[in-house]
């Protein structure tokens, strides 16, 4: 009896394993619960593998960007603006994994962990289940447009808020049309990717304000030595070279005129372990969360460079590759006196402003160091992309030609922000294989900047 | 010492009226659509279960009444019944195949499940029988191989019809009473490693059975076929939130999950109340076994100890395993949910398992 007694408890054994199946399932059920829902078979939200209903689909002005009808999905009426939006929108058959319509899919089809799906025979409430993106669609039309069908990507966002308001990616295609892109894979070459979140380039001499900062705070002499600039430099064989002389250059001067010789002897002295942490600081090692999209990460690794590797890998080439947000977010907190503000592109209404947890902060730089780069920044402008091009618009900036093999032009970067009060907007511009930034890049990023001012006020 | 009778243990007694309460509103929301476009009566079910319900309670105040010693003597007889059942169901004429499997003998006013009188059947046996050797328990020819091969006829009769659910809840339930009744380790480890072998060569060699496993690995993968009523389960319970889309507001019970008042009534509890709903009936199951296992402990004699043991184990394995399947935690494989799943049989038989354990609640030592 006193054996029975003791292994009776077997009734027991039962029991704990159905506690723990409960933990599991709990767990699971707060982790994939919407994920079962909102998967792409489920009949009560798709037909045909497309959402029935969901919320609509707004920009920052209360344009209608995407909205279901009677179970079609809907864009926006002007097809340029379709094209331009169709990243942070999604497609229509879902293969843009970014795009609102995959990332918000619980929002947009009212799911959640407290109510679960919404109501039998109840509509999906405006208030709750429509999407107010921080994107601006004149804007993004501008950038498609001055992209004039170049790969590349262009970014703009508010460096105080975070609310980005151009998410442009090329190319594209109109989503109420969808080409056959097998038919076409040169044309439509990872036209799924949504180049802003997703894809890494080799960022060249806009990589030296990662550099920059590094050296400001860790050379000492750095506002009273001159370099000088032949035109090229061997280090330990490996020559770094300037398209053209540069002869006695100042750190500032260096950086306008992007002379590779004068930052070549920076970095050397700075060496792989400071550049590899400023990288890391700013970020170009991680992947940043949009609204919970997660982007691309970077990669700058120089634990093993030295020498003339580690000078190219301090100019923005040797094997560096970065995240056009990403090096968006970077030039923001340059401008937002160090403080880096986290991108976000869901405008939010007054309820989820109240549950939708502060905008991360972060500080990357001093305010000494920013405010010395973006002083710097304001004289490449001046100095050297020409002023007058740039008419009005307080514009700090850095180009970038980032070379990438010998056979193919290299990818145009555009980095910077408007030095105003009433407009504090970052931006990216990148077009692939376009050549020279600050001619190639630079013109777009002009054009889409009016057009955001002009949008703002 | 003297023994005497004290009242039926009433906890028990309310947690198994909630669980049955639960489950006929949850029949009559999850059945009432499908009733009434194949039969034009929204409340058949809810009238054949109210029926079981009132027969199934009475049985229990019967099972209650009775001095459970006496069963010691009728658990030959009621093998030999169960055996025959078994036999019969297997019968062409006899049993009724309902989507492939021979489950149930149809008596013209109902149909009758003997897999489910088995299970009771076999608890009993066991209970009886091992009570009165255990001293030979721990030899394995003498003592564990005559109830293994007990547990082989009646599993290989069941599993024949085929229901390997049932057949698992059996076998766990006879495993789990051998131990109980001091079964050596080592044998144990070697059965269950037979036990797993077992089920693996079940379900390998039977092709559906290997695509429902295939597809258990992998449900979203096989979404239109194998993994249907895994997927269909998940978006009901995935639909329902903490608090749930509210009584009779399930949409998957619109012929989109299959079995919806019987083997996955589970998943449209889940949508309709949500996982609060989830946590009440898992609480009711968890005092259930409490409840079972303390009468166990406190039964006047080791028959009497065994037999509430194992029915205790017998309804929380079915429940277990009804509650894997649901969840997408096991393989689907059809067995009720005992207390909640629409079906007479299972109900009734469940409901006479109580009420054995609240006779065995009743006898006290006076010390």
């Amino acid at each position: 009896m006193k054996l029975l007694t003791r292994r009776a408890l077997v009734v027991l054994v039962l029991s704990i394993i159905i506690l723990l199946g409960l933990v599991i399932f709990t767990i699971g059920y707060i982790r994939d619960a919407s994920t079962w829902v909102t998967h792409a078979s489920n009949r009560h939200l798709y037909t045909n593998a497309q959402l029935m209903e969901t919320g609509t689909i707004y920009d920052r002005k209360g344009e209608i960007l995407f909205q279901t009808r009677d179970g079609a999905k809907k864009y926006h009426d002007n097809k340029t603006v379709r094209t331009a939006v169709l990243h942070t929108i999604g497609d229509t058959n879902d293969n843009i994994a970014t795009g609102a319509q995959v990332a918000f899919k619980e929002k947009l089809t009212g799911w959640n962990i407290v109510s679960g799906a919404y109501r039998f025979n109840q509509r999906l409430s405006h208030f709750k289940n429509d999407l107010h993106l921080t994107l601006d669609a004149d804007v993004c039309m501008t950038a498609y447009n001055a992209l004039k069908g170049r790969k590349g990507t262009v970014g703009v966002y508010n460096y105080k808020t975070g609310e980005i308001l151009c998410m442009v990616s090329s190319p594209s295609f109109d989503p109420e049309n969808p080409p056959d892109v097998q038919a076409d894979p040169v044309k439509f070459e990872g036209v799924y990717i949504n180049r802003l979140l997703s894809a890494t380039y080799t960022p060249g001499s806009a990589f030296k304000l990662v550099t920059a900062a590094a050296a400001i705070d860790n050379l000492e002499d750095i506002d009273t030595r001159i370099y000088h600039c032949d035109g090229k430099t061997n280090i330990d064989g490996v020559m770094v070279t300037c398209p053209t002389p540069h002869g006695d250059v100042s750190f500032e001067q260096a950086l306008a005129h992007s002379c590779n010789v004068a930052f070549a002897e920076a970095i050397l002295s700075l060496g792989a372990s400071n550049l590899q942490d400023y990288s890391d600081m700013a970020g170009f090692n991680s992947s940043l969360m949009v609204d919970g999209i997660r982007t691309a990460a970077g990669k700058v690794n120089v634990s093993d460079a030295a020498g003339g590797d580690l000078a190219w890998a301090g100019i923005g080439q040797y094997d560096n590759t970065a995240n056009p947000l990403c090096f968006m977010a970077y030039v923001g907190s340059i401008a937002n006196e160090g403080v880096s503000v986290s991108p976000g592109i869901l405008k939010g209404n007054i309820f989820s402003a109240l549950i939708k947890p502060v905008t991360g902060k972060k500080r990357i730089l001093s305010e000494e160091t920013a405010e010395k780069l973006g002083n710097m920044m304001r004289k490449n402008v001046i100095d050297v992309y020409g002023e007058g091009n740039y008419q009005g618009l307080k514009l700090c900036a850095k180009s970038g030609t980032a070379q990438v093999g010998e056979d193919k032009a290299p990818h145009a970067w555009f980095v910077g922000y408007m030095d105003r009060e009433d407009c504090p907007l970052a931006f990216v511009v990148v077009v692939e294989n376009g050549g020279s930034g600050s001619k190639v890049a630079g013109p777009v990023a002009e054009k889409v900047l009016r057009s955001a001012v002009n949008s703002m006020n | 010492m003297k023994m005497r009778k004290g009242p039926p243990d009433l906890v028990l007694f309310l947690v198994v009226f909630l669980l049955v309460a639960i489950g006929i509103i949850m029949i009559f929301s999850a059945s009432a659509v499908t009733a009434n476009i194949k039969y034009q009566d929204p409340f058949l079910f809810l009238r054949k279960q109210a029926i079981w319900i009132v027969l199934g309670f009475i049985l229990m105040l019967v099972a209650m009444k009775l001095n459970y010693h006496r069963l010691r003597e009728l658990g030959v007889a009621a093998i030999i019944i169960s055996v025959l059942s078994l036999i019969a169901v297997l019968l062409p004429g006899i049993g009724s195949t309902v989507k492939g499997a021979a489950r149930q003998i149809d008596l013209g006013f109902t149909s009758f499940t003997p897999s489910e009188l088995a299970k009771l059947c076999t608890v009993i046996f066991m209970a009886s029988s091992l009570s009165r050797n255990f001293d030979k328990i721990k030899s394995f020819t003498k003592g564990l191989l005559p109830y293994l091969l007990f547990l082989g006829v009646i599993c290989g009769l069941i599993i024949l019809q085929p229901d390997l659910g049932t057949t698992f809840a059996i076998a766990v339930t006879g495993f789990l009473m051998l131990a109980m009744s001091g079964a050596r380790y080592s044998h144990l480890g070697i059965l269950a490693l037979v036990g797993m072998v077992l089920v693996g060569l079940a379900i390998y060699l039977e092709p559906y059975r290997m695509i429902r496993f295939i597809a258990f690995l992998d449900p979203w993968k096989y979404a239109n076929d194998a993994g249907f009523q895994t997927i269909q389960s998940l978006y009901a319970l995935g639909s329902g939130g903490l608090f749930g889309m509210g009584l009779g507001q399930s949409r998957q019970k619109f012929f989109y999950l299959p079995e919806q008042h019987t083997d996955f009534i589970f998943a449209i509890l889940g949508e309709e109340l949500g996982y609060l709903g989830v946590i009440l009936v898992l609480g009711l199951f968890l005092i259930f076994a409490w409840r079972g296992f303390r009468i166990a402990l406190k039964a006047p004699d080791s028959f009497g100890s065994l037999l509430a043991a194992g029915l205790t184990t017998m309804v929380m394995a079915q429940a277990l395993i009804n509650l894997g399947v649901v969840s997408g935690s096991l393989p689907v494989t059809g067995i009720p949910l005992p207390f909640i799943s629409f079906g007479g049989s299972s109900l009734i038989f469940t409901l006479i398992a109580v009420g054995l354990l609240l006779n065995i609640s009743r006898y006290v030592y006076d010390r």
